[in-house]
């Protein structure tokens, strides 16, 4: 018994005390660095640097945080086209993806703990980064350096922090201008279009009679009835319904507002468009699909795989949303069930007496976050000089082109060109992850290369090598080179877009903004649905009554000004 | 444990301020410490896990009375009082959530027991006890099943065009026209109680069927030569012979009556029914964290921890007035 009773006491003193080491190292001991110190003789590292001019960068690895949900978790520096970028580079990058899908709160505890990687892509949570003062202001350390200045000269003082004025990231989306596809709009199935001879239809009330003629002769495909009209309204994704009523009316994607425009930044004013005209107008048009039986009757309460679901099935005629809602698998199944004529193509349709649409936006780079140094990188003047070296025609070359001979051809032009080969591998996901041929979030060129070449993106002749049948006959029926010239030239914005206008946490504008957005959920779907006129007015009118409530001017000054800020900084006014 | 604490404890009141009496309390505290120190120190990693998860963050219900940044912190951030707590009961919205919460906990509260308790009793009922265990298996099988996925199955199967339901209700001539049941607001309490009974009833059934076969088989059989049948013998022995671990039960759960669930109204919740379908936590997400309005979520918290508290103090003193078992 007390021998026993010795044991459970050892027992449980051992016990406590293993607790109480596990909450003394609980701090994990700060990330040992990596590699070797950088300002080691390079000479002692490679002794046999013969060609002085063949300069030997300094070997260095750093730590990378990813804050992009949804990536595969590739380790680019150990794939073939990493490995190279390492040669020229000299940098070794061990890359921290998010898992589990929570970009936040992974943030937060990096931000809580003061453990920071060496390079932070704040993705959706840079702002936070800031506040937290996690990042280094690089303005001083990239002004010589010629590669970053050439390619985002023009651009380098949009990135400007608004208080304080330094430069904190390089921005990797760089605006250039999608020529392959019209990426928004009002979609009608593409053997429909074929059907009707390649119209190019503008008016809403056009695009809304084809469909109900097309469902009046064809009530049911492939067995399962027809869904005249569909948008995926799940979640966050509920701006499919609510965003359209700005397009129709010619204003570009603002998010929740449009901006008027002028020749001083005064001119430029915010105001919400929920309870316009045309947001009346077009929710009463798809009320009238409701009764007509030609909206899906799930639209509302539908998860987005129901959705998709039926978007590849070939039973959808017309619907409305981003092409990135759907453009992958949903399409390849269309394709893979022989309906490659049951995929989409886009119209932009314009309310009566609007003249221009602007479904397609101005190119312009978006600068809202990017590449950052942390405050815990040790050689900050290292990691700029990889971004530096990154930025070089040789680099851009690899992770854009590839390796010569081996990933793309250089024709007796001087040009360069893909075999149709090379462009299949490079479609199959599992080579993109192998290979490491997608470099996205990186700072990119979009300007020409020395020797005249492009991106692949803006080389003609690859986007339309991308083409497939279909989609030739198409641009054939319209009698076009590429689908991009079927929308007019985008209007230049000097404000980018007010979509990616962050709202400071917990302010007046914010809390409008959520109001305005819980109300829409409410009452549009009711209005859709509405049995008649009268419950549709009465629902209508119920709205804009609880929508004067919501402080929205509040919203609407906030984006004003954070607009007229921008106009007035980027200087982009002519 | 309890009872020489209580002991000590009153020893120790009685002692008074007599110093001799008090320094002889603190003898016999430590003599008995010494007699039961195996115990307290198995108890201490227990008592130690509870101090710093449980109790030590309590101290952030600070940040309900302030204005909290998380760049200026705690000690930085401007204290604002009541101000959090009255933004709160000011918003209709919180109002309405509460009634969501309110409603939807009750109503699983209530269905959750009755349907665990009968589902116990018919299977305690079975004589075929591979019928029986096969039952079993299949009705906790779904308890393992995550949210997202029953949630799933819900929206498909109550789906107006392929769904089950309407498919079934159709058939049988009941309905004429398929029902778009996730857009009927009137249904959205029905549904959300109906998956949750679905999900859980096997799950809960396993506590009420332990607590049947500790009966003893001898008051069923003297039942039976009175001639109690089976109507009886379930009213008058299985019952009452349960009837401990229900109040327990009913007491502890009372406890998280603003606990509505979170997942399951997330996942189910669409344009259609968001005005019945928000609870509390959805609430507390998106006009609280997400907004970075960290304040307003704690306060939030700190109304829902009080309310808990007086829900389980008065759920165990009424059991202690009717004279059932209870937990304090």
């Amino acid at each position: 018994m007390k021998k026993n009773t010795k044991v459970m006491v050892a027992a449980v003193v051992v016990l406590i005390a293993a607790l109480a080491i596990w909450f003394a190292v609980g701090q994990p001991p700060a990330e040992e660095p990596v590699a070797e110190d950088p300002v080691e003789d390079p000479v002692a590292e490679d002794p046999v640097a013969e060609d002085p001019a063949e300069e030997v960068p300094v070997q260095r690895t750093y730590t990378l945080f990813y804050g992009m949900t949804g990536r595969d978790p590739v380790q680019l520096s150990e794939t073939r086209i990493g490995q190279l970028v390492s040669e020229k580079t000299g940098v070794t990058l061990e890359i921290e993806f998010v898992v589990g899908g929570d970009a936040a709160t992974r943030a937060g505890t990096m931000i809580a703990s003061g453990d920071f990687p060496d390079i932070i892509f704040g993705h959706g949570e840079h702002n936070r980064f800031i506040e937290a003062g996690a990042l280094v202001p690089i303005q001083d350390m990239i002004a010589d350096k010629p590669n970053i200045q050439r390619t985002y000269g023009d651009i380098l003082d949009m990135h400007r922090h608004p208080d304080t004025g330094n430069i904190y990231f390089l921005t990797p989306y760089r605006g250039a201008p999608d020529l392959a596809h019209i990426g928004i709009g009002f979609w009608l199935v593409k053997d429909l279009v074929r059907d009707l001879g390649f119209p190019v239809v503008t008016d809403i009330d056009e695009y809304f009679n084809i469909i109900r003629d097309y469902v009046a002769r064809n009530p049911e495909f492939n067995g399962a009835p027809t869904i005249g009209f569909t948008f995926p309204a799940e979640g966050w994704r509920f701006f499919e319904l609510t965003n359209p009523p700005n397009f129709l009316m010619g204003y570009p994607n603002d998010g929740d507002v449009q901006i008027s425009r002028g020749d001083s930044p005064e001119d430029f004013v915010a105001r919400t468009y929920a309870t316009s005209d045309s947001a009346r107008e077009y929710l009463r048009r798809l009320n009238q699909l409701w009764n007509e039986g030609l909206l899906d009757r799930e639209v509302f309460v539908q998860t987005h795989d129901q959705w998709i679901e039926k978007v590849s099935s070939g039973r959808v005629v017309g619907m409305t949303a981003q092409r990135w809602q759907f453009a992958g698998s949903p399409m390849q199944a269309l394709e893979d069930q022989d309906l490659g004529w049951r995929r989409f193509f886009p119209f932009q349709l314009l309310n009566e007496g609007v003249e221009r649409g602007q479904y397609v936006g101005a190119s312009v780079p978006t600068i809202r976050d990017g590449m950052s140094i942390s405050i815990a990188a040790e050689d900050p003047e290292g990691i700029i000089q990889f971004f530096e070296d990154f930025m070089s025609d040789e680099v851009q070359k690899l992770i854009h082109w590839g390796v010569e001979g081996e990933d793309y051809n250089v024709g007796s032009d001087g040009l360069f060109y893909r075999t149709q080969e090379q462009r299949d591998k490079r479609a199959d996901p599992e080579y993109v992850r192998t290979q490491g041929t997608d470099w996205w979030a990186f700072p990119s060129t979009i300007s020409p290369f020395a020797d005249g070449n492009q991106i692949p993106g803006l080389t003609i002749s690859e986007v339309k090598a991308e083409y497939d049948e279909i989609e030739l006959e198409m641009l054939e029926g319209f009698g076009v080179d590429t689908f991009a010239q079927l929308a007019p030239e985008p209007i230049p914005s000097p404000y980018g877009f007010a979509w990616d206008i962050a709202l400071p946490d917990g302010s007046p504008a914010q809390l409008a903004n959520t109001r305005i957005g819980d109300l829409r959920r409410f009452h549009y779907p009711r209005m859709v649905m509405a049995a008649n006129q009268a419950e549709f007015d009465a629902e209508w009118n119920a709205f804009v009554a609880a929508f004067e409530e919501t402080g929205y001017a509040d919203y609407e000054a906030f984006m004003t000004q954070a607009i007229q800020e921008r106009v007035r900084n980027w200087g982009l006014l002519d | 444990m309890n009872g020489s604490t209580s002991v000590v404890l009153s020893e120790n009141k009685a002692s008074g301020f007599e110093k001799a009496s008090t320094f002889k309390t603190f003898k016999t505290f430590l003599k008995r410490l010494n007699v039961q120190k195996a115990l307290v120190l198995m108890c201490a990693p227990f008592v130690l896990h509870i101090l710093v998860f449980n109790y030590i963050p309590i101290w952030g219900w600070i940040m309900a009375f302030q204005e909290f940044r998380p760049h200026l912190g705690i000690s930085g951030s401007e204290f604002v009082g009541f101000r959090q707590f009255t933004t709160l009961f000011q918003d209709d919205l919180f109002i309405l959530v509460l009634r969501n919460t309110l409603a939807m906990s009750s109503l699983n509260l209530i269905f959750g027991f009755l349907s665990a308790i009968l589902l116990a009793i018919l299977l305690n009922e079975l004589g075929n006890k591979i019928f029986k265990k096969l039952v079993q298996t299949i009705s906790y099988l779904p308890y393992f099943v995550s949210w997202v996925v029953v949630a799933n199955l819900v929206i498909s199967s109550l789906s107006p065009s392929d769904g089950i339901i309407n498919r079934v209700l159709l058939a049988l001539g009941i309905i004429e026209e398929s029902v778009l049941f996730m857009g009927v607001p009137e249904y959205f309490w029905g549904i959300i109680v109906a998956s949750n009974i679905w999900k859980n009833v096997g799950w809960n059934s396993i506590i009420y069927l332990s607590a049947m076969s500790g009966i003893d088989p001898e008051l069923y059989q003297a039942a039976s030569i009175d001639g109690a049948g089976r109507l009886r013998r379930i009213w008058h022995i299985t019952l009452p012979g349960i009837m401990p671990i229900v109040s327990v039960l009913l007491i502890m759960n009372l406890g998280w009556i603003l606990n509505a669930g979170f997942e399951q109204q997330l996942l189910l919740s669409n344009p259609l029914n968001m005005r019945v379908s928000e609870v509390i936590d959805i609430y507390v997400l998106r006009y609280g964290i997400s907004m970075g309005r960290f304040s307003l979520a704690t306060a939030a918290g700190v109304f829902r921890s009080i309310v808990s508290i007086i829900m389980l103090l008065s759920a165990n003193a009424l059991a202690k007035r009717l004279g059932s078992d209870r937990i304090i």
